[in-house]
């Protein structure tokens, strides 16, 4: 595990941040775990929290090359196995135990693990069960990926509950990240340490936030030409709060 | 192994190793020559066959049924091979049945941009760069990004403006493989098997002197 990670860090990579390591350690803990348990993990976490470079890291061709799928609201099983025969690239024919054995064959043969985005919108509805039946006759790992009240839904299908290994949840952007992150997104700017807790609290430690603040102040520095955004520096901090009602 | 193996259809136009790999997942044992009548038109040249199953071999994937005579290239139509490991996708090998890695930077940043759903290409460049296992540089991504842009694979989502590039979301992901850049600059997608982008003449004129 460390090797990988080692490999992920310096310049013009996916920042190992936190939640990139969390969802390394989750496909690892997936993917060796110990013949007979269980081999879903969950994902989640508020929006923005980098979740979605989660995904990208674990379908990556040359690291965990996971068949990565995003569920949308109107899924029906038919259309959530259509859509991961595309996503392996195989033509789906026939009625869905067919398309599934074929999903199945290709999923034990090639050890692919199977990435699903979105799972708030199948949630509720049968669509699930097909994810659950995968993983019992393929026995392949399985990573869902929602927001924050995943787990609560999940833990509604009891049958579904007991196959969870792993219940990952997507942390907030820590001052570590906060380094990392501004090493790739403004590496020849100095950040006034009263700065960098300001952005960290006003974005509530939202990745996506942090990262357009991280711009903004390198917009500002370019503008004043510095090389050092001070702590008091008058940069409009993205906060992602609706703007509140103007006053009359 | 007492199941038989269910047939898989792979999607989109296949390449000659991708042809070979699904016949002899098809046959099981076979010949040279009768994998080569196998794997239809157009006819493949059978001294790259010879080539991928010796690899194959090398790499443990085939295993030959019986020794090949003293004049390898003229009596190796009599060799049989017996597919024992198998695998879905086909195998991506040298001569020396090493597996071959070109070609994993365009599908990092394919698979990217349907898990990104919404990026720029420094976005696509950062998701697709593993450490020292897939390097992508900023120009491969940008121009990769840019040409399926103009092919009509995005929506925008930001015009670029300074030096905030633009933002794009995948709107038509046409199936497992990365549309591919030709040598003419053209956008060629084998899922679906047409061009997606060509240059037009005048373009063509235009770019001259």
């Amino acid at each position: 595990m460390t090797k990988k990670m080692a490999n992920t860090s310096g310049g013009g990579v996916i920042a190992p941040t936190s939640n990139i390591s969390l969802v390394h350690t989750t496909m690892e803990a997936l993917t060796t775990r110990a013949p007979g348990l269980p081999g879903i993990g969950t994902f989640y976490g508020r929006s923005g929290l980098g979740k979605s470079f989660g995904a990208a890291y674990a379908s990556h061709p040359a690291g965990f090359n996971g068949i990565y799928v995003s569920c949308r609201s109107f899924e029906t099983k038919k259309s959530l196995a259509e859509q991961i025969c595309k996503a392996i690239g195989i033509t789906p024919k026939g009625n869905i135990p067919a398309i599934v054995d074929a999903i199945v064959e290709v999923l034990s043969l090639s050890g692919r693990p199977l990435i699903v985005d979105e799972v708030d919108y199948v949630v509720d509805s049968r669509t699930l069960e097909l994810i659950r039946d995968l993983h019992d006759a393929s026995g392949a790992a399985i990573l869902l990926i929602g927001e924050e009240h995943l787990p609560a839904k999940l833990k509604r299908h009891e049958r579904f509950d007991n196959r969870v290994l792993i219940w990952q949840p997507a942390v907030a952007c820590t001052v570590a990240d906060f380094e990392l992150l501004a090493k790739q997104y403004a590496s020849e700017i100095r950040i006034d340490p009263e700065l960098k807790k300001r952005v960290l609290a006003e974005t509530q430690g939202i990745t996506r936030r942090v990262v357009v603040n991280l711009e903004n102040i390198k917009r500002w520095c370019d503008r004043q030409g510095a090389k050092e955004a001070p702590a008091d520096c008058n940069v409009d901090l993205y906060t992602g709060r609706a703007p509140g009602r103007a006053g009359l | 192994m007492a199941r038989k193996p269910i047939h898989l259809e792979m999607a989109g136009m296949l390449t000659p190793r991708e042809r070979m790999w699904q016949a002899i997942r098809q046959k099981r044992t076979f010949t040279c020559m009768e994998l080569q009548e196998a794997c239809g038109r157009p006819m493949l040249n059978l001294y790259s066959i010879q080539d991928y199953l010796l690899a194959l071999a090398r790499a443990g994937y085939l295993k030959q049924l019986n020794k090949q005579g003293q004049d390898a290239r003229a009596k190796f139509d009599q060799v049989r091979f017996e597919l024992v490991k198998d695998s879905f996708e086909a195998p991506r090998l040298d001569k020396q049945g090493r597996q071959v890695e070109q070609g994993t930077a365009t599908l990092a940043m394919w698979r990217a941009m349907k898990a990104l759903k919404e990026f720029d290409y420094k976005d696509v460049q950062k998701a697709a760069t593993l450490g020292k296992v897939c390097e992508v540089s900023l120009q491969t991504a940008k121009s990769y990004v840019t040409a399926l842009a103009r092919a009509g694979y995005f929506r925008t989502v930001r015009e670029s403006a300074g030096p905030m590039p633009a933002r794009y979301r995948l709107v038509r992901d046409t199936g497992a493989h990365p549309p591919a850049i030709t040598r003419r600059k053209a956008v060629f997608d084998r899922n679906v098997g047409e061009f997606t982008w060509q240059q037009t003449e005048q373009e063509v004129v235009d770019g001259l002197e």
